[in-house]
């Protein structure tokens, strides 16, 4: 297959754009080209190829095998993407071979041992590969793998394909009809590539669900792995993960904590030196007493579905009473988690707070500890941000307004190719330095990180929050997606909490609702609703609730009952009603007809045959059409395909037919007239 | 039967179709673009990472209206009358012709292809399960991962080789005008032996893309057969002598020598009277018959051991390549050949001095599948025709102790035998020692090594 001009040198160069390579790809498409214009050709032999190809391919799995090695070390697939990438250069020098030698093609047993020993084995003759064609189609994919992002990229991808189509069409067929089905094909493959991202992110959502529901949604309390460096969309669904409903009338705390940690190491966070104090199982089993305090009205009632791996209860700061709860034992952390253990599928309890309250330990060396290789990153932005030297208000509102200003949060995260393919910046530094946008994760864990540079100590805090009301049922609904970090930090004696995140992402987080959600949330008040009475019997109980919910019981089987019973009536009266036997008859009572006036049918002559011969005698040219008609009707009704079915009212048309016949008497002399 | 078998199965019959389906559906150029395709989705999985997936959607599309458009193409008609060999070998290209006529009234269109549509063997579920059980079930030392792994494709293909196949190649259809005729040469390659079946032809239509085929199936039936590869045997020096052959030449069903005169004797109770020489009577008082000499014949059997093991199957076929080989080898024109085999019940066939061809014992030869039943079967067989042997050829898979048994046998009836032993490896080494006598000669095959063992005779 002979390349036309240019088109080898077209897709190289798209390809050099893709990655702004553009010295390399306008060489290699110059090389390519001018060799066109050589005439130096080589009389290359099997081996020859075998040689250039082995080189080629061996040089290929290297660098696979240490971008392999890269991702497992560094957890970047950066080298990956690049060698996949720069593929269409390792393999350009066996494409180039191919073009100096006489044969313009390679055989298919050059490629691969196991190919080779198959041919040699089979005693087949080789087949012809175009390579040309290969490797055009090879450069067209691999520059896809764009950085950065183009959006213009199937807009030129398009006319590219279209010119390796070309190639591919037979000769001298219906140009026309090509051209629209491929322009077809590109406008169809422009909306489809929509679609394929946005089914990517549901399925991540999808998988998310599942992992939560695996996890329940549950918080280590002593460890916890975020997401900082994962490229992607931060998988949160919107589910509903706990109902909070003030006893008082004041709105509940806006963060929601759940467990708190001191460490920080490659995206994980620790609760470091956090030992745990179990808390005196009450008498009644269900009341467990923080503090000694007495007289205490419940702020708040929370509902939730611990689950298998239940461990964190989520409990607002300055918690000091549970009221019940019923677990089989509650044990209280150091730096401020609660831990339960033996709950219940549903746990619905009440909690008394009083904000002067604090059972969390005084700071230590942990809460001021930075890794190593944070430190150039953070020093650097304290420095450009002017955060050094500041009391530790100053600090958070410079903090604040500078993540709120500059900052933007998101919950989709481009993959960084900065710095070296051996080297590169830790995430927090590039979220501080380059890229400025992340999740609360990242503000938290970066807003912890520069208090602690600024000698202040600082922890970090994972919950929820509590944003959502239901004025239905007066509750707030808390779901996965309202999962929130932010950070605990000591000043003045207290630990006061600190949200760094833009105040932007509550908004961001509601945008994007399911159709779905208002159904899902429908079931799951029925099934809160039914496990609240299984397990807490009819207190808190309003029958009026369920009303909504079994009219829709009732009314769901009812509609699909009535439907089925109309289904069936009107099949019922579809059914066929003539048989053969009623055919038979119509036909008896024709014959009948044509016997009176002396024409009888011979057992011999089959009845189109006898009408055929009966009717131009009859003299009368109309009758004699209408007895043509009716036997060819009889004909169609008794002898057609078996799948038709004869209906009432196609008897009726022939009874009908019968009945307009006129027939003459047959004079007195003539013999009875008998066809033969 | 487990879960993973019967996955196996639906596995291996998906590949099966889809293989036909890439070979019939889909051009060279398309098959390319196929795999251009699939690279590109597989490697633009991670549509945050990359922008592959959106030339993958691109391409995919394209693939997609193509093989639409493949689809609602208009089904070519023509006629079809199919010229085929009776025989050919079964590892060996053949070809035959097929005349085809343009009945629409359009001219074909331009670019299409003919292929031969044969009758494969694909097993259904059943009849695979109960093959690979029996695979399992063979005594010979296995592998267990070949035993209990590779035992369900070893099965398929062995199931897929149970009747002739062929590889065909595709014939370009030349334009033909409305009525016109042209005569195509097909050739093939055969892949396995038996009865080759011919349903019909396919038309392949290119579609406007060049991407795929759209298929117009025409039937035209048409049978041959794949014979077993023949190899020359040398100069082989059957030592056998006459035997009486009962019922003479009514039973032999040949034309043997002529009865002679030789004497008169005494009339015996039982002897037929139109022998009764009257003469002699006259002269003597008493009744006298003429005697005549009884016809004899040369009679060579090949007796064929067809009791395989599934995992035997590569040296059963083997083994009746030497049958087939012997079978063209010997010559037939003075002497007898009955071929003896067990299949699913006992089979004897004779060529030879005008009962019959060498080709149909060759056909015969070529349907022969292995057995389930015992060697006992085959001595059976060969006991009850022992009188009419003057020598045998006899080819056996193996030498273990019943097979020895049945060689014993015959050297203790005076036969003379040439005794081919198939050797499942080469490094298995047989001892005739115990065996060896005048008029009889063993000789042991290893894997592959039948054409030399056969020249070497």
């Amino acid at each position: 297959m002979k390349f036309p001009p240019l088109m080898m040198g077209i897709v190289l160069i798209f390809w050099g754009w893709s990655r702004d390579q553009w010295l390399v790809g306008v060489a290699a498409a110059i090389v390519v080209e001018t060799l066109r214009f050589i005439p130096f050709r080589l009389q290359l032999k099997e081996s020859d190829f075998r040689k250039v190809f082995d080189v080629t391919v061996s040089l290929f799995l290297i660098a696979i095998v240490l971008g392999f090695i890269v991702l497992f070390n560094r957890g970047t697939p950066a080298l990956l993407h690049s060698i996949r990438y720069w593929s269409a250069m390792v393999f350009l020098p066996f494409y180039l071979t191919t073009l100096i030698s006489t044969q313009n093609h390679a055989y298919s047993r050059v490629f691969f041992y196991v190919l080779r020993r198959y041919f040699k084995q089979k005693d087949l003759d080789p087949q012809p590969l175009p390579v040309g064609i290969i490797y055009f189609f090879l450069v067209l994919i691999v520059s896809g793998q764009t950085y950065p992002v183009r959006p213009f990229y199937p807009l030129l991808f398009c006319p590219i394909a279209f010119m390796g189509l070309f190639l591919l069409r037979p000769l001298k067929r219906m140009t026309i009809g090509w051209v629209t089905l491929i322009l077809t094909g590109c406008f169809m493959g422009y909306g489809l590539q929509w679609s394929l991202h946005e089914a990517h992110m549901r399925i991540d959502e999808a998988g998310a669900n599942v992992v939560y529901w695996l996890k329940n949604g549950n918080f280590d309390a002593y460890k916890t792995s975020t997401a900082i460096g994962s490229i992607g969309k931060i998988k949160m669904s919107d589910r509903i993960v706990l109902r909070v409903k003030p006893l008082k009338n004041q709105r509940p705390p806006f963060l929601l904590p759940t467990a708190y940690y001191n460490n920080y190491r490659n995206g994980d966070w620790i609760a470091f030196k956090s030992a745990s104090r179990q808390v005196d199982v009450p008498a009644n089993g269900i009341t467990w007493q923080i503090s000694d305090s007495k007289d205490l009205k419940d702020d708040l009632m929370i509902l939730m579905y611990p689950g298998k791996n239940f461990e964190t209860l989520p409990a607002p700061a300055g918690t000091v009473r549970f009221d019940n709860l019923r677990v089989e034992s509650l044990a209280l952390l150091q730096l401020g988690s609660f831990r339960a253990k033996g709950a219940d599928l549903l746990l619905r309890y009440r909690v008394a707070i009083v904000p002067a309250f604090e059972h969390a330990k005084n700071p230590d060396e942990t809460d001021l500890l930075i890794p190593d290789e944070e430190r150039p990153g953070l020093r650097q932005f304290a420095k450009e941000s002017g955060l050094t030297g500041r009391n530790p208000t100053e600090s958070m509102a410079l903090i604040e307004r500078l993540f709120e200003g500059s900052f933007k949060y998101t919950k989709f995260l481009e993959s960084s190719e900065s710095g070296s393919l051996f080297k590169k910046p830790t995430p927090v530094s590039n979220f501080l330095l380059k890229t400025k946008n992340g999740h609360c994760e990242y503000f938290a864990t970066a807003a912890a990180m520069l208090l602690r540079e600024a000698g202040i100590p600082a922890r970090y805090v994972t919950g929820y929050a509590v944003q959502e009301f239901n004025s239905k049922d007066g509750m707030f609904i808390v779901r996965h997606n309202h999962a929130h970090a932010w950070v605990q930090v000591y000043i003045q004696g207290k630990w006061v909490p600190f949200d760094p995140t833009p105040s932007s992402w509550t908004a961001i987080e509601t945008t994007a609702v399911s159709p779905w959600r208002m159904l899902k949330d429908k079931l799951s008040d029925l099934w809160l609703g039914f496990n609240n009475i299984r397990y807490y019997g009819f207190e808190d109980f309003s029958p009026s609730s369920l009303v909504p919910y079994l009219i829709a019981l009732l009314l769901i089987p009812g509609v699909i009952v009535y439907r089925r019973i109309r289904k069936t009536a009107a099949r019922i009266k579809a059914q066929p009603t003539a048989t053969i036997d009623s055919l038979q008859t119509i036909w008896q009572r024709f014959e009948g007809l044509l016997s009176k006036q002396g024409y009888v049918r011979p057992h011999s002559c089959a009845p189109l045959q006898w009408i055929r011969e009966t009717a131009p005698k009859l003299g009368h040219p109309i009758e004699a059409e209408k007895l043509l008609n009716f036997t060819l009707k009889y004909y169609k009704l008794r002898y057609g395909s078996e799948n038709e079915r004869v209906l009432e009212s196609e008897i009726n048309q022939l009874n009908a037919l019968i009945d307009s016949i006129h027939i003459g008497d047959k004079p007195e002399n003539q013999t009875p007239h008998v066809a033969h | 039967m487990s879960f993973f078998d019967l996955i196996s199965f639906w596995i291996l019959k998906s590949f099966f179709h889809l293989e036909r389906w890439i070979i019939l559906r889909t051009t060279g150029e398309g098959r390319i673009f196929l795999i251009v395709v699939l690279a590109s989705g597989f490697m633009g999985l991670n549509t945050y990472e990359t922008q592959i997936y959106q030339g993958f959607a691109i391409l995919a599309c394209i693939a997609l209206l193509g093989w639409m458009g493949s689809n609602l193409k208009r089904k070519i008609v023509i006629q079809v009358e199919r010229r085929v060999p009776a025989f050919a070998g079964s590892q060996e290209d053949f070809s035959h012709f097929v005349i085809i006529t343009n009945v629409e009234k359009k001219p074909l269109p331009a670019g299409m292809l003919l292929y031969e549509s044969i009758d494969f063997p694909v097993p259904d579920k059943k009849t695979f399960l109960a093959e690979l059980e029996r695979f399992r079930r063979s005594p010979e030392k296995m592998n267990p991962f070949i035993r209990y792994s590779m035992a369900r494709v070893i099965t398929w293909k062995r199931l897929l080789r149970s009747q002739g196949t062929a590889f065909t190649n595709g014939c370009p259809i030349p334009i033909l005008k409305p009525g016109e005729s042209t005569t195509l040469r097909v050739s093939s390659t055969g892949r396995s032996r038996g009865r080759l079946h011919f349903t019909g032809v396919k038309v392949l239509n290119p579609d406007p893309t060049g991407l795929f085929y759209s298929v117009s199936s025409i039937a035209c039936r048409s049978s041959m057969t794949l014979l077993p590869k023949q190899h020359s045997v040398g100069l082989i020096n059957l030592r056998g002598k006459s035997r009486y052959e009962q019922g003479g030449v009514a039973l032999a069903a040949v034309l043997g020598e002529s009865e002679e005169f030789v004497s008169m004797r005494e009339y015996r109770p039982g002897d037929p009277l139109r022998r009764i020489h009257w003469k002699s009577w006259a002269r003597t008082g008493q009744p006298v018959v003429k005697e005549f000499q009884n016809e004899q014949y040369v009679r060579h059997a090949l007796i064929l051991d067809t009791f395989a093991t599934p995992i035997l199957e590569p040296i059963f076929e083997e083994a009746l390549q030497a049958a087939s080989s012997f079978v063209c080898n010997i010559s037939t024109q003075e002497a007898l050949l009955d071929l003896m085999f067990i299949g699913d019940k006992s089979y004897r066939f004779t060529v030879g001095r005008g009962t019959d061809l060498t080709s149909s014992m060759l056909e015969i030869l070529a349907c022969v599948r292995s057995s389930e039943s015992g060697i006992d079967q085959l001595e059976n067989l060969i006991l009850r025709h022992i009188e009419t042997m003057s020598t045998a050829i006899i080819i056996l898979l193996g030498w273990d102790a019943p097979r020895q048994k049945l060689v014993r046998r015959l050297q203790q009836l005076n036969v003379p035998l040439l005794v081919l032993a198939y050797a499942r490896r080469a490094k298995d080494k047989f001892d005739f020692i115990d065996f060896a006598a005048d008029k009889c000669t063993f000789k042991q095959v290893n894997p592959g090594d039948t054409p030399r063992v056969l020249t070497t005779l």
